[in-house]
């Protein structure tokens, strides 16, 4: 009972704090939404970046030829040994006439003159090997390599470790630019909070002089920081999941042609929960902070 | 019952603020502590308020001994007592009712308790009828008898009055001190007035502590009698005047 008591008498404090100082509030829930629109924005780059990373590593595979000389004890310890590294989703074996027909279906016109060669065929018995999203493939190719009875190991060439490095340090850089606009939200509010608190230094002054535990005092102001919090994230979750949706139907969900963009739902849904739920968090960090540290300067 | 043994404040600036005090406030006394700005009566205020830890000496309120205080306990000793300023601190957006019923909410008192509590005090302050109206709406003495109704709404065993008359005129601080003679009798509360209004002091005779210069120079016991208060000139002419601003107020309203 007294805990509900208190309860509402804090949002009750909250909410009318907020439309008491609303100039301040105001320009706090500003700051959060010209930050979290710029958070949305490279959220929405980042998915969509990790997205296509994981396509295209999805996509790539390590063509493991086997020794013309191994037997079937040799092709089954290199499976077993295949196995046991780190970052491997699937093996498939191809006898040499399975890749030998895989040959001629892809080149069609060479059907004819390949048959030629098909008594001498020329083709390894092979592991096809299909890697966990991030698997680092040159590991693993080099694993591969040293394996008794592999020939040799082919990947998509120098070109596919380049653009899943870029990919890869795309998404990172955009993980730490989201980590600095928020840690940049933090501060806005904690700033506004602060000026906020300082105007009502009377107010903070009565409270102390009353009796109100410390956790009293910042309840209100907390209060207060999650709802500027709220009000703040929802301008820029209603802008990014407009902006994709029309980003997304106007590109028919592939960019250029070629890079295809993570599906409106469930994704806008999954950034708009995100970006308010770093609202909340951002809102009740900054006053926190703010409030915490005047509590401190006095007894 | 408070008191100060050989308590000495120094601030961490150097400024001695209060040397060896000695005090002894017995309960249900009226007390005026009068100096001169700077004397240290703000310390002692801040020391009996938990604000302040001194640097040497005890000081003990009801039993507890203040700056022995942990930081995280100072909010159930300040439900302990009362403090009135000089500049109210009122929260001008809320009704007087409102501001008065602050102080119980933040001890958690039920709404049903809170609300025959700030009742009581605002008619014992004579602010009844004011409940619904705004700090800005009221006169200095008003907001002052607002500040005082919130101090003693928790029934606190002591109040403290830093400077309560400093920023009214002469008839409404008559009114304040009378209203807090009034708290000291009928709600048994031990009342420390700090002052530098030697007029109020010598209308309202009560024991009287002089600081200077952070010593106690002067411990004056309650002698109950108006003659020293008659006999002073300038009293009378305060006298003369509350009757005249009285009386003018009577006719203005009379009109």
């Amino acid at each position: 009972m007294r805990f509900f008591r208190r309860f509402f008498r804090h949002i009750r404090d909250g909410f009318s704090g907020v439309f008491r100082h609303f100039s301040m509030a105001f320009s706090s829930m500003s700051a959060v939404s010209i930050t979290l629109l710029l958070v949305g924005v490279f959220a929405a780059f980042a998915i969509n970046v990790n997205f296509l990373t994981q396509e295209i590593q999805s996509n790539i595979s390590l063509v493991c030829l086997i020794d013309y000389s191994a037997d079937e004890a040799t092709k089954t310890n290199i499976e077993n040994e295949i196995k046991k590294i780190d970052g491997i989703s699937t093996i498939e074996y191809r006898t040499k006439d399975q890749e030998f027909d895989y040959y001629k279906e892809t080149y069609p016109e060479l059907a004819e003159f390949s048959e030629y060669y098909r008594e001498d065929n020329p083709f390894h018995d092979t592991f096809i090997v299909y890697m966990n999203d991030n698997a680092s493939l040159e590991n693993i190719k080099s694993s591969i390599s040293k394996i008794s009875g592999i020939s040799s190991v082919e990947d998509g060439g120098s070109n596919t470790y380049t653009l899943i490095s870029i990919l890869r340090s795309t998404r990172i850089a955009g993980l730490a630019l989201i980590g600095a606009l928020v840690a940049l939200a933090v501060y806005l509010i904690y700033n506004t909070i602060k000026i906020t608190i300082s105007a009502r230094k009377d107010e903070i002054t009565i409270m102390r002089t009353v009796g109100a535990k410390n956790s009293y005092i910042r309840a209100p102001f907390l209060v207060e920081g999650i709802i500027i919090g709220i009000i703040g994230s929802l301008l820029p979750i209603g802008i990014i999941i407009y902006l994709y949706y029309r980003l997304y139907e106007f590109t028919g969900g592939v960019l250029a042609g070629v890079i295809t963009l993570v599906p409106v739902y469930p994704y806008a849904i999954y950034l708009g929960v995100g970006l308010l739920v770093i609202g909340i968090v951002v809102g009740w960090i900054g006053s926190f902070i703010s409030v915490c540290r005047f509590l401190r300067l006095t007894r | 019952m408070i008191e100060l043994k050989n308590v000495s404040k120094t601030y961490k600036n150097g400024t001695h603020a209060l040397y060896d005090v000695n005090l002894k406030v017995e309960d249900g006394e009226f007390v005026y502590i009068v100096g001169p700005t700077g004397s240290g009566k703000s310390t002692l205020i801040k020391l009996l308020d938990g604000e302040e830890i001194p640097t040497k000496g005890t000081v003990t309120v009801s039993g507890v001994n203040v700056g022995r205080l942990r930081r995280g306990k100072v909010y159930l000793y300040r439900r302990k007592i009362g403090v009135v300023f000089q500049d109210y601190l009122l929260l001008p957006e809320k009704t007087v009712y409102e501001n008065v019923a602050y102080a119980l909410e933040v001890i958690d008192m039920p709404d049903d308790k809170i609300r025959k509590r700030v009742r009581h005090v605002l008619k014992l302050v004579g602010l009844a009828d004011k409940s619904n109206s705004k700090p800005r709406e009221l006169s200095g003495g008003q907001r002052q008898r607002v500040s005082i109704a919130r101090a003693i709404a928790k029934k606190p065993a002591i109040l403290i009055a830093d400077e309560p008359t400093g920023s009214l005129d002469p008839v409404t601080s008559n009114d304040i001190i009378t209203l807090l003679e009034k708290i000291n009798v009928e709600e048994k509360t031990t009342v420390l007035v700090v002052t530098h209004d030697n007029l109020m002091v010598k209308r309202h005779p009560k024991r009287l502590i002089s600081i200077e210069s952070g010593h106690i120079t002067k411990d004056k016991p309650y002698e109950p009698t108006v003659k020293a208060y008659v006999a002073d000139p300038n009293a009378k002419k305060v006298m003369e005047e509350t009757v005249e601003i009285k009386g003018k107020r009577k006719k203005e309203a009379e009109q």
